[in-house]
């Protein structure tokens, strides 16, 4: 691979970045409020108030 | 002066006091600080001045474990080193990150923050930056920090015609040194070969290794194979306790622009836990970029959540419509624990053109690093909420526990450990002087040195340690 393509490809990477998922799951799912306050619904943390 | 090879150099009749191996910031920097002592130095660097194929071919290797970059893409072997693709990221450890922690396995250094801000002043020269403004308190659990995006200092542009014109410094281009010689407790022989095949013997009073993060590692621990005597007398930790920063887009959110925070140009910000806070969670360090997004990704966000929270869509609607809100990508970097598993290792199987047994980086994130990220978004999205100033999502793969990422960003080349710095010489490979423990005149320069890694980009407190050590050696040698 020649310099500049190394180059462009390592600052692409360092500076844009884009994710991909993959989906084999091995990790416990985030289930768990933040307090008394906050929950997640749909993966935004919130205040109870929001959802009004 | 610069040799463009080791016959060069040999036939040159130079006499260093100090051998520098490797030319990247630390090796550049300390043989700087050599030079400015009036002690002459050579500076071996393996590949030439600039970019070639060959050169890059022998930092390939095999990484077992978790999905990271090519280890040949992941730094450079040329003049001047990585700073060659370097982005640019400053920043100075933390204090607490020198501290031991018990939530965090094998922290702790034998020296603190303290002994490396003396060069802080002197780095940032070096390295062009402007003063570190102080963090800034957001809640009790989350700060506004300074990462300075920096003009990235190449290193051999940079400092080229001074290395050039010095005559205390003897740059050799082409000088791959393959293992060193010891006897008893000094190094007394640099074996180096070149692109041709040709092979030299280099000798010195003192050895400076700084070949990178990971060949730091691997050269001496080839060396400890090859020499009789061995060159790290306790090679218990020697290429173990290796860390990286993994790295990953985790979310998205929306912010209010009018008074949420001081900003860097573009619009991102970065934010990073108290001491408290990690303490009360059990958590590494980290940071957490928050880096605007397009009106049409923002209008997306405030639909999606429109459908889960009314109340907080209308009223960060209302603001987008003001430009007072925009939307944002949510990365978060963050601090590896230093463990025993993940390390470098020799190649059974494969060797490089010089006969050398190429690297094999055994590498894995653990579930630390998973709760750092959850949890550190959890206190990164009750500050956005504390503060009224907006809202965050996580990733759905955080939501749904699926595996990390494997494109884009997933961590930031950031190579650290192998010959920590450690008081005891079964926890670490150099002392508080990056001496290795055992030996009278082998040292250690880079990241490889770092005890743990915080969240900081290694580049400038490699040359604040680089600074120490080059005083240290010029005070040694005079």
């Amino acid at each position: 691979m020649s310099k500049t393509a190394i180059i462009s490809m390592n600052r692409r990477r360092l500076l844009l970045g884009t994710a991909a998922f993959i989906v084999a799951g091995i990790f416990e799912p985030v289930m768990s409020d933040v307090s008394s306050d906050i929950v997640i619904q749909d993966g935004w943390l919130l205040k109870k108030g929001d959802l009004s | 002066m610069i040799f463009q090879n080791p016959k060069q150099y040999s036939d040159s009749g130079f006499i260093p006091k100090i051998i520098i191996i490797g030319s990247g910031p630390a090796g550049i920097t300390i043989a700087r600080q050599l030079a400015k002592a009036g002690i002459p130095c050579a500076l071996l660097d393996a590949g030439e001045e600039d970019y070639s194929d060959a050169s890059q071919k022998v930092y390939e290797g095999d990484v077992i474990g978790d999905h990271y970059y090519e280890l040949h893409e992941a730094r450079l072997r040329q003049l001047g080193g990585t700073s060659g693709h370097w982005a640019g990221w400053c920043r100075m450890l933390d204090a607490h990150d020198f501290d031991k922690h018990d939530w965090l396995p094998n922290s702790g250094w034998p020296i603190g923050r303290d002994a490396i801000e003396p060069f802080f002043a002197d780095a940032r020269e070096i390295l062009g930056l402007p003063e570190f403004r102080k963090d800034t308190s957001i809640t009790d659990s989350i700060n506004l920090i300074n990462l300075i995006r920096s003009d990235a200092v190449r290193f051999a542009e940079k400092y080229g015609d001074e290395l050039a014109k010095s005559d205390k410094i003897a740059v050799v281009l082409d000088s791959y040194v393959t293992d060193l010689k010891a006897e008893g407790a000094k190094v007394t022989i640099a074996n180096v070969t070149s692109q041709d095949g040709s092979s030299y013997q280099f000798k010195a009073p003192q050895f400076v290794v700084a070949t990178g993060g990971i060949e730091n590692s691997r050269l001496l621990l080839w060396s400890n194979e090859k020499s009789a005597d061995p060159v790290v007398p306790d090679a218990t930790a020697l290429g173990r306790y290796w860390m990286e920063h993994p790295e990953f887009d985790c979310g998205e959110a929306i912010v209010d622009t009018q008074n949420v925070y001081k900003t860097e140009e573009d619009g991102a910000a970065f934010f990073a836990p108290s001491l408290k806070a990690m303490e009360k969670s059990g958590i590494s360090n980290f940071h957490v970029l928050i880096q605007p997004i397009g009106y049409s990704g923002t209008k997306k966000l405030v639909a999606d959540l429109a459908c889960t929270a009314p109340s907080a869509a209308h009223w960060l609607a209302d603001l987008m419509g003001q430009n007072l809100a925009c939307g944002a990508r949510v990365n978060v970097a963050i601090e590896q624990a230093p463990l025993f598993d993940n390390h470098v290792a020799l190649s059974a199987s494969r060797r490089d053109f010089a006969g050398i047994p190429r690297v094999e980086l055994k590498w894995r994130k653990t579930e630390l690093e998973r709760k750092t990220i959850v949890e550190g978004l959890k206190l990164m999205g009750g500050a956005l909420i504390e503060k009224d100033i907006g809202r965050l999502r996580m990733a759905n793969w955080l939501i749904k526990g699926l595996d990390y990422p494997t494109e884009g960003e997933i961590a930031g080349f950031h190579h650290m450990g192998g010959t920590r710095m450690s008081s005891d010489p079964r926890l670490g490979v150099v002392d508080a002087n990056c001496r290795v423990h055992g030996m009278e005149n082998l040292f250690v320069g880079g990241s490889s040195i770092f005890a743990t890694g915080g969240y900081a980009n290694p580049t400038a407190p490699i040359v604040a340690f680089s600074l120490r050590l080059g005083g240290h050696l010029s005070s040694m040698a005079s």
